[in-house]
C-alpha cells in the first residue's frame, strides 16, 4: 500500500475517534438539537388531519357516483386505502345495500347531522375511523370505516399522519373532548381537533420528547461508525495475507482481530448499526461474556474472529518453512483441539441460550437472524475444520493454497457441521423435556389451585382499577369494560377460557366477554352478601351441551369508588383439565385476541388418565392406552417415547393420587433431524464458498483461473457437465414438486373446508326446516318446531362438525360458536361484500374466501341456508382453524423428505458424477501421458486395456499405432544410419543447404575440403557466407553463382589448399518439397584431383608409346643405313676420312640416344609385367648400392641404415631401377658434395620403408609438385621420365612414394612397400 | 443530590430484597422493579430461573415474544437498560399461593427510540429452591 493512501486512511480513522469523543464530552443539548415548537406543531398536526378527513369523505363521497367507487391510490391517500376495512351504502335506517369488504356497522347517530361527518369509535380490541358522506338525492348514504388499531394495524390515527410530524416531539392523539384525570402530564400541551361540520373530537397532546436520547443515539452512532471504520481499515490496509507468514506477522494479526473484537463489544457497535432482531438477545444471546455473545450479531462477529484467527494461523503453519519443522505439527495439533472444544462449548452455548426456533427442523431459519446464529456457528467451525484439514493436507503434501486443498477443508467441515446439527437438535429436545419438567409440570400438577389463583387475581385486579382516582376505568363506555379487563386480566394472560360479566348497582347486566365460556344466565349478590375485601370461590357445574357436565370456579366481588358502590364483577373459569393455557387448542383465538402463546417448542399435547386408565381427556385423537407403563416412567421419571396414529410422540409422564398426566410433543423423525442437519450443513458449504471461494473468483484473474481449471482438465469438465446437465435439474424438479405440493395441499385443505361448511349447512338446514309429518300431534308439531339459530345451537353444531361455525343474515353475523371474537372486534361482524354477493345473490352452493386472523390465513368456507326465508340470505361459514397446523405439518414433513431425498441424491449424483468422470478420464489421462512417452522416444510404451467398451479399443488402437511407430522409427533408424555411414565414408564431398542458404548436411568430406580450404563451414552455417570471404574458394563461389550447375551440370573449378592446387567437380540438384517448391539444394562435390592426374598420365603413357613406336621404326634403318654408309664409304676407300667418320659416328651416336629415348618411353608407356618375389628389402638395397659405394663422387658420404625388417615381394629389377633413379637424382642434386642416407626401416608392422635423403640443394614448391609428372625436368638434359618410372613402378608395388624438400634443406624421399606376413 | 440519595435508597432496598428472598413473593417483585428502576441490570440476575424458561412478552422492554432461557432474559433487559430506562415502578397488584405469584405493576419508561409510555407488567414467579424466579412477564399497554 502506498504511504499516502495509508495517511488518509489512518488521519480519517483518527478524525472519526476524535469526533466521537468530542460528542462525549459536550452537553446532550449541542447534539438533541434545538426543541420544536410544539404550538407551530400541533397547528401542523391540525393540518394534517384536516387533509386526513377530506381525503376520508372523498374515498366516502365516491361510493354514491359509482359502486364499487373506483378507488385509485394517491400520495395523499395510500394510506388510508391500507387502512379501508370497507365502503357500502346504507339507507335512512342504517341498513347496508351494497357494500364492498367489511365496513363497519353505522355509529347509532350517523343520521342525525347532515353533510360529511366521522366518528372514532372503538369495539374491543379494534378501533376504527367511520367516515360518512352524502344523502345523496335519493337520500342514500354512504359509510366507509378504516382501521385505526386492530391486530394487524397499529399507531391509531397517528399512523395514519405524516411522520416527520412527530419528530422530537412525543404525541399522543386520544379521541375524545376531555382528558382523564391525571393523564395530563407536565409540560404537555393540549388541543383539541374536530373537523369541520362534525366529526368525534380527537385530543391532542404534545411534549417535548425526553432530552439526552437523540444525544445519546449520535454518540453511539459516532463511536459505531469510528469502529466500523477502524475495523475496515484494519482489515483491509494491513496486508495480512503477507504479514501473517512470519511469527510476529502472526501474533500482530491474532492481536488485531481479539483487540478489534473487543472493542465492538465494548462499544457495542452492532446494537447502532443493525436490525434489532440480529443486535438483540431476542433469538440468541447471554451476558455472560460481555457483549461477545449477546445477540446474533455478536456470535457472528465472533465466530468471524475465531475463523479469522484460525486463517492465520493455518496461513502461518502453511509456509513452507513451517511444514518442514516439527513444531509446527504439535502446535496445528494443539490449536486444533483447543479450537474443537472452545467451538463445542461454543454450541453448548448457543444451544441453552437460544430460543427453541433457532433450529427448529421446520422452520426456514435461513431467512432471518437465525442465519446470523447458525453464520456465527459455521464461522467457528470452518475454522476448526481448517486447522484438522491441514494436519491431513500435510499427510498428503498438498499446496494449502491450491483450490484443491478446499476438498480436505469442506470434508471435515461436513462432518463437524453434521455433528453439531444433530447436538444442538438433540439439546433442542432436551430442553423440551426439562421445559416439560420445570415450566408445564406445575402447571398441570397445580392447575386448579393456578386457576383460582389467577381468577383472584383477575377480581383484585378489576376491584383496584375500579378504586384507582386516577385510573381512566369509568370513562369507557360500560360494553366494553368486560372486554377491556378481561383482556388485561391474569385470566387471559393465563389463556384460560374464562369469562368477566359487569353489574350495575341495580345487579342488571352491563358487559360480558367470555373466552371459550357462554353468557350464563345467573343471578348475582344480593348486594349486601357480596364480601366487601376477599372474593370467595364457588364451584358451580356448567353444561356447554346437554351432554357434557363440567365445572366453572365463580367469583363475584362488589366494585366501589371512593367508597361508594358502583357496580358488582363476576368472573368464571372452567375448571376442567382441558383448560391449561398451553394446550393448541385455543392458541390461534388467543393469539386473535392479542395473548400471543405460540409455543416455540411446537404443539404440546396432553393427555389425563383417570385412577383405572381411563382417559378424562386428551388432545390426541387416539390417546394410547394406559398399561402401567405411563405410571412406572412417572414414578422413574424417565422420557416416555411412543407412537400415536402417525405421529411419533415423546414427553413425560406425571403421577398424582387419581390421575395420570402426560404431556407430549412431538418427536422429529430421523428424516427431519437429518432434514435440518442438512439445511445447517448446506448453508456451512454456502458461507464457506463465500469465504474461500469467493475471494479468489474476485480477485483480478479469478475467474479465468476457475475457468482455465476447468478447461485444463477433461475429468474436471466432465463433472461440472455432468453436474449441470444431473444435479441442476434434480433441484429445479424438487422445487417444483414442492410447490406442487403445496399448492395441492391449499387446494386439499379448501376441499376439506367446503365439506366442513357442507356439513353444517345440512344441519342447520334440516334444524331450521319446519317438520311437518302426516297425522301429526299438535304437540308434536310444537316439539319438533324449527330450531333457532343461536350461539348456543352454534356451540352443540361445533362439537359436532369439530370447526367453529358463525352464521351471517343479510350479511351481518347473526350467531357463533366463537362470539367474543366478533365482540373483541377481531373478526368484522359484516361478511365481506364480494362473498355475500356470491353467496346469497349469485346463488353459488358454496365458496372458499382466505382470512386473517392473527397474522395466519384461515380459508373459510361458506355455504347458503336454504331453509329458511330466502330474504334473510342466511349463510353458514366455516373457518378452518384446527387443519392448517395438521396440514402445514404434513407439507413440512414432505418438503423436509424432498430436501432430503434432493440433498442425498445431488451428493450421490456428485460421486457418480466424480467416479464417472474419473473412469472415462483415467484411460484418457492414461493415453496423454503414454503419447507424451512416445513423443519422449519411448516407444516400448504399451496401456493395458481394463475394460471392454470402446476405451479398449482405443487402448488397442494405440498400442497398434505404437507397435507401428516403433517399426517405422527402426527402419528409419536404420535408413538414417545407412545414410550417415554412406555420407561418413563417401569419398564425394556432400552437403545441402535449405531455401535459405543454410547447410543443413555435411559429411566429413565436405567438411574437409572446404575446411582445408579455409572455410568455416559447419551445420547451420549460410554457405554463402562461409565461403564469402575465403580466396581459395574463389572457384566454388564462381561454381555456386553458375547457372549450368543448378540445374544438376557438373561443374568443375579448382580449389587451393595446403596440398595445393585440388580439382573438384561440383553438382548441384534441387531438392523437390511439398507443391513443387523447393526446400533446398544437395550439393555434391568430387575431388577429381587424382583422376584428372591419372587421366593425364594414361594419356602421357599413350604418346610415349607412340612416339617410342614412330621414333624406334626409322632409328634402325638409319643405323644399318650410316653402318652401311661407313662400309661402302670404307670399301670405297672414302674413308678413312676424319670429318666423314666424325658425322657418321653422330649419326650412328644420335640414333643410339633416340634408341634410348624411346627405350624411356617406352619402359614409362608400358610398365614391365612385374615378376615379384620375397626380398629382404636391406639385402635389396645393400645390392643396390654396392656399385656406388666404391664410385660415389667426391665430395658426397654415403651413410647405409639397414633395419631388420619384414621381406617385401618386389620385382629386383623393376624396383631397383626406380631406387637407382631417385639415388642419381639425390647425387645430382648434390653438386658441390653432401651426405646421401640410404636406410631401410619399419616404423609399423605394415609396411617397410626405404629412404633416399640428401642434403643437397632441395626443390622449390612448384618443383616438387610436379615432380612425378612425366616429361617435367629441371635438367636441361634427360627426358623428364626418371621419377615418372620410379613413381609408376612404386606404384605398381603397391606402394608409395613421398617426398619432403625444401630448398636448401635437400630431399627426402620414403619408399613404403607393403610388407610380407611371416 | 436528592436524586442521588433516592437511587441509593431504591438499590440499597434491591439489595435488601435480594438478600431476604424467599421471604415473601412481594419482595422479589419490588426488587425486581428497584433494579430496572436503577438500571441495574445484573440486579435482575437473582431472579431469573436456573432452569426451565421464561415466558415473555415485551413491546416496550424487548420487543420480544417467546420462552427465553434466564441469561438470554437477562440480556434482553440488560439491552432495553442500555439505550432506554425506567422512571418508575409501581406494584399494583399481587396475589399468591405457596408456589406461584401472580402480580403487575406500572411502569413509566422511555424506551429505546426515546419515546415516553407507561405500560402494565405482568409478572408470574414461582419457588425454585426455596427462592421466587420469574416465570412470565407480559407488557402490556394502558
Amino acid at each position: 500500500m502506498n504511504p499516502r493512501p495509508v495517511v488518509r486512511v489512518v488521519a480519517l480513522v483518527a478524525a472519526v475517534w476524535l469526533l466521537a469523543a468530542v460528542a462525549w464530552f459536550v452537553p446532550d443539548t449541542w447534539l438533541d438539537g434545538r426543541p420544536p415548537q410544539l404550538q407551530s406543531r400541533a397547528d401542523a398536526i391540525e393540518i394534517a388531519l384536516d387533509r386526513l378527513h377530506a381525503e376520508a369523505i372523498k374515498i366516502a363521497a365516491a361510493a354514491l357516483n359509482s359502486f364499487p367507487p373506483p378507488l385509485d391510490a394517491s400520495p395523499a391517500n395510500e394510506i388510508l386505502l391500507q387502512r379501508l376495512e370497507g365502503i357500502g351504502i346504507v339507507d335512512a335506517d342504517g341498513a347496508y345495500l351494497i357494500w364492498q369488504g367489511s365496513p363497519a356497522d353505522p355509529p347509532g347517530d350517523f343520521n342525525e347531522t347532515r353533510g360529511a361527518t366521522s366518528w372514532i369509535e372503538k369495539h374491543g380490541s379494534v378501533s376504527r375511523w367511520i367516515v360518512r358522506a352524502g344523502p345523496d338525492a335519493e337520500g342514500w348514504l354512504s359509510l366507509a370505516s378504516f382501521t385505526l388499531r386492530s391486530q394487524e394495524h397499529d399507531g391509531g390515527l397517528q399512523a395514519l399522519l405524516p411522520q416527520p410530524l412527530f419528530a422530537g416531539v412525543d404525541v399522543v392523539l386520544r379521541p375524545g373532548a376531555e382528558d382523564d384525570p391525571g393523564t395530563v402530564a407536565e409540560g404537555t400541551l393540549v388541543r383539541t381537533w374536530q373537523a369541520e361540520g362534525r366529526s368525534s373530537p380527537v385530543r391532542l397532546h404534545l411534549r417535548s420528547a425526553p432530552a439526552g436520547h437523540r444525544a445519546g443515539r449520535v454518540r453511539g452512532l459516532l463511536v459505531a461508525f469510528a469502529v466500523l471504520l477502524t475495523t475496515l481499515a484494519v482489515a483491509f490496509g494491513l496486508g495480512w495475507r503477507s504479514r501473517v507468514q512470519t511469527n510476529a506477522g502472526i501474533i500482530q494479526a491474532v492481536g488485531a482481530i481479539l483487540a478489534l473484537r473487543l472493542l465492538i463489544s465494548w462499544t457495542g457497535a452492532p446494537q447502532w448499526l443493525l436490525a434489532r432482531e440480529a443486535s438483540s438477545a431476542s433469538l440468541f444471546g447471554v451476558r455472560d461474556f460481555g457483549r461477545l455473545l449477546a445477540s446474533p450479531a455478536d456470535l457472528l462477529l465472533t465466530g468471524l474472529a475465531f475463523y479469522l484467527v484460525a486463517v492465520a494461523l493455518r496461513r502461518r503453519l502453511s509456509t513452507p518453512a513451517a511444514q518442514a519443522g516439527a513444531s509446527a505439527r504439535w502446535v496445528l495439533i494443539a490449536t486444533s483441539v483447543g479450537g474443537a472444544v472452545l467451538v463445542g462449548w461454543l454450541v453448548l452455548i448457543v444451544a441453552r441460550n437460544s430460543r427453541e426456533t433457532l433450529f427448529d427442523t421446520g422452520g426456514d431459519w435461513t431467512t432471518d437472524a437465525r442465519l446470523l446464529v447458525a453464520a456465527g456457528l459455521i464461522l467457528a467451525l470452518l475454522g476448526v475444520a481448517s486447522l484438522v484439514s491441514l494436519l491431513l493436507l500435510r499427510r498428503t503434501a498438498t499446496d494449502p493454497s491450491t483450490l484443491g486443498a478446499l476438498l480436505p477443508t469442506t470434508l471435515c467441515f461436513s462432518v463437524l457441521a453434521l455433528a453439531t446439527a444433530f447436538a444442538l437438535q438433540q439439546r433442542q429436545e432436551d430442553a423440551q423435556l426439562e421445559r416439560m419438567r420445570v415450566d408445564l409440570a406445575p402447571q398441570v400438577l397445580e392447575q386448579s389451585a393456578r386457576r383460582r389463583l389467577a381468577l383472584q387475581a383477575t377480581i383484585a385486579e378489576v376491584q383496584r382499577a375500579f378504586a384507582d382516582p386516577s385510573a381512566a376505568a369509568l370513562s369507557l363506555d360500560p360494553a366494553e369494560w368486560a372486554f377491556r379487563y378481561w383482556i388485561d386480566s391474569a385470566l387471559a394472560h393465563g389463556g384460560y377460557q374464562s369469562s368477566l360479566d359487569f353489574y350495575d348497582l341495580n345487579l342488571q347486566p352491563l358487559s360480558h366477554f367470555g373466552y371459550d365460556l357462554p353468557e350464563l344466565d345467573e343471578d348475582v349478590g344480593p348486594w349486601e352478601e357480596l364480601p366487601a375485601d376477599s372474593a370467595e370461590i364457588f364451584v358451580e357445574p356448567f353444561r356447554p351441551v346437554p351432554s357434557v357436565r363440567q365445572q366453572l370456579l365463580h367469583v363475584e366481588a362488589p366494585l366501589t369508588r371512593h367508597g361508594e358502590p358502583r357496580g358488582v364483577v363476576v368472573a368464571h373459569v372452567l375448571d376442567e383439565p382441558e383448560n391449561l393455557p398451553f394446550l393448541p387448542a385455543s392458541r390461534a383465538y388467543l393469539a386473535a385476541l392479542g395473548q400471543h402463546r405460540d409455543d416455540p417448542a411446537g404443539d404440546i399435547h396432553y393427555v389425563v388418565y383417570d385412577a383405572q386408565g381411563t382417559p378424562l381427556s386428551s388432545t390426541l385423537t387416539s390417546p394410547p392406552a394406559e398399561t402401567g407403563e405411563f405410571r412406572l416412567a412417572a414414578l422413574s421419571h424417565k422420557t416416555v417415547k411412543f407412537r400415536a396414529g402417525d405421529e411419533r410422540l415423546i414427553g413425560i409422564a406425571l403421577g398424582e393420587r387419581d390421575r395420570l398426566h402426560l404431556l407430549l410433543v412431538e418427536d422429529a423423525a430421523f428424516l427431519e433431524r437429518l432434514a435440518g442437519a442438512l439445511r445447517f450443513l448446506l448453508t456451512g458449504l454456502a458461507i464457506l464458498f463465500v469465504v474461500a471461494l469467493l475471494p479468489r473468483l474476485l480477485r483480478r484473474g479469478g475467474l479465468t483461473l476457475i475457468d482455465s481449471a476447468l478447461r485444463g482438465s477433461f475429468q474436471r469438465k466432465l463433472v461440472a457437465a455432468m453436474l449441470v446437465a444431473s444435479v441442476v435439474p434434480l433441484i429445479g424438479l424438487s422445487l417444483i414438486l414442492r410447490g406442487y405440493i403445496e399448492t395441492h395441499a391449499g387446494h386439499e385443505l379448501d376441499s376439506s373446508a367446503v365439506s366442513f361448511a357442507g356439513a353444517a349447512q345440512k344441519l342447520l338446514e334440516d334444524a331450521t326446516a319446519p317438520l311437518e309429518l302426516p297425522g301429526e300431534r299438535a304437540e308434536d308439531a310444537a316439539a319438533s318446531a324449527p330450531v333457532e339459530i343461536s350461539d348456543s345451537f352454534l356451540l352443540w353444531l361445533r362439537r359436532v362438525v369439530g370447526q367453529d361455525v358463525h352464521v351471517y343474515e343479510r350479511g351481518r353475523v347473526v350467531a357463533s360458536s366463537k362470539r367474543e371474537l366478533f365482540d373483541a372486534g377481531v373478526l368484522p361482524a359484516r361478511l365481506d361484500g364480494w362473498v355475500h354477493r356470491q353467496v346469497a345473490i349469485e346463488g353459488r352452493p358454496s365458496l372458499v374466501s382466505h382470512q386473517l386472523l392473527a397474522g395466519r390465513e384461515l380459508p373459510v368456507a361458506y355455504a347458503p341456508i336454504r331453509s329458511v326465508d330466502p330474504a334473510r340470505q342466511m349463510i353458514v361459514a366455516v373457518p378452518m382453524v384446527r387443519a392448517p397446523g395438521v396440514i402445514q405439518r404434513e407439507v413440512r414433513r414432505v418438503a423436509e423428505i424432498i430436501l432430503v431425498a434432493t440433498v442425498l441424491l445431488a451428493a450421490l449424483l456428485i460421486v457418480a458424477a466424480t467416479y464417472l468422470a474419473r473412469t472415462v478420464a483415467r484411460p484418457l489421462r492414461s493415453l496423454a501421458e503414454a503419447t507424451a512417452q512416445i513423443a519422449a522416444g519411448d516407444y516400448d510404451t504399451r496401456l493395458r486395456a481394463e475394460t471392454r467398451d470402446e476405451v479398449a479399443d482405443l487402448v488397442r488402437g494405440f498400442n497398434a499405432m505404437a507397435r507401428s511407430l516403433k517399426q517405422q522409427r527402426t527402419t528409419l533408424e536404420r535408413r538414417r544410419d545407412y545414410i550417415e555411414t554412406l555420407l561418413q565414408h563417401a569419398t564425394m564431398g556432400v552437403l545441402s543447404i535449405d531455401s535459405a542458404g543454410a547447410i543443413v548436411t555435411l559429411n566429413p568430406t565436405a567438411t574437409e575440403l572446404l575446411s582445408a580450404a579455409g572455410a568455416a563451414v559447419e551445420v547451420g552455417a549460410d554457405l554463402a557466407v562461409a565461403v564469402e570471404s575465403v580466396d581459395a574458394l574463389a572457384g566454388l563461389r564462381a561454381a555456386l553463382r553458375d547457372g549450368a550447375a543448378a540445374t544438376g551440370e557438373p561443374v568443375e573449378f579448382d580449389l587451393e589448399n595446403d596440398t595445393g592446387p585440388r580439382r573438384l567437380r561440383m553438382v548441384r540438384v534441387p531438392l523437390p518439397g511439398s507443391a513443387g517448391r523447393s526446400v533446398g539444394t544437395l550439393i555434391l562435390l568430387d575431388d577429381v584431383t587424382e583422376l584428372t592426374r591419372s587421366n593425364q598420365l594414361a594419356a602421357w603413357a599413350e604418346m610415349a608409346r607412340a612416339i617410342a613406336h614412330e621414333i624406334k621404326n626409322p632409328l634402325t634403318p638409319i643405323q644399318l643405313s650410316a653402318e652401311h654408309l661407313r662400309k661402302l664409304l670404307t670399301d670405297r676407300g672414302v674413308l678413312p676420312d676424319d670429318k666423314i667418320e666424325a658425322c657418321i659416328e653422330t649419326v650412328i651416336k644420335q640414333v643410339r640416344t633416340l634408341y634410348e629415348i624411346a627405350g624411356d618411353f617406352s619402359t614409362y608407356a608400358k610398365l614391365p609385367v612385374l615378376k615379384p618375389e620375397p626380398h629382404d628389402p636391406a639385402e635389396f638395397m645393400r645390392e643396390t648400392m654396392s656399385p656406388y659405394r666404391s664410385s660415389m663422387p667426391a665430395g658426397i658420404e654415403l651413410v647405409e641404415t639397414y633395419d631388420e625388417v619384414p621381406k617385401v615381394a618386389i620385382d629386383y629389377r623393376v624396383l631397383s631401377r626406380a631406387v637407382v633413379n631417385l639415388i642419381e637424382n639425390a647425387i645430382q642434386a648434390m653438386p658441390d658434395g653432401g651426405r646421401l642416407n640410404i636406410s631401410v626401416s619399419a616404423p609399423n608392422g605394415g609396411f617397410v620403408e626405404i629412404g633416399v635423403d640428401d642434403n643437397g640443394v632441395g626443390l622449390d614448391p612448384e618443383v616438387k609438385r610436379r615432380l612425378f609428372e612425366p616429361y617435367f625436368s629441371t635438367k636441361s638434359s634427360g627426358t623428364g621420365l626418371g621419377l615418372a618410372i620410379a613413381l609408376r613402378a612404386i606404384e605398381a608395388h603397391q606402394g608409395t612414394i613421398e617426398v619432403d624438400s625444401a630448398p636448401g634443406k635437400g630431399t627426402r624421399f620414403r619408399i613404403r612397400l607393403p610388407a610380407l606376413r611371416s | 443530590m436528592a436524586k442521588i440519595i433516592s437511587k441509593a435508597a431504591l438499590l440499597g432496598l434491591a439489595l435488601l430484597a435480594a438478600i431476604s428472598y424467599g421471604a415473601e413473593p412481594r419482595e422479589t417483585v419490588d426488587a425486581f422493579g428497584a433494579a430496572l428502576v436503577e438500571g441495574n441490570a445484573d440486579g435482575l440476575r437473582a431472579m431469573l430461573p436456573s432452569a426451565g424458561k421464561v415466558r415473555v412478552r415485551l413491546v416496550r422492554l424487548g420487543p420480544q415474544d417467546g420462552a427465553l432461557r434466564g441469561g438470554q432474559l437477562h440480556a434482553i433487559l440488560q439491552d432495553f437498560l442500555e439505550r432506554g430506562s425506567v422512571q418508575s415502578f409501581k406494584l399494583q397488584m399481587i396475589e399468591h399461593s405457596s408456589k406461584l405469584a401472580l402480580a403487575s405493576a406500572e411502569l413509566g419508561l422511555i424506551d429505546a427510540k426515546g419515546t415516553r409510555a407507561k405500560v402494565r407488567l405482568h409478572l408470574s414467579l414461582e419457588l425454585e429452591n426455596d427462592r421466587w424466579v420469574l416465570r412470565e412477564i407480559r407488557e402490556s399497554s394502558q
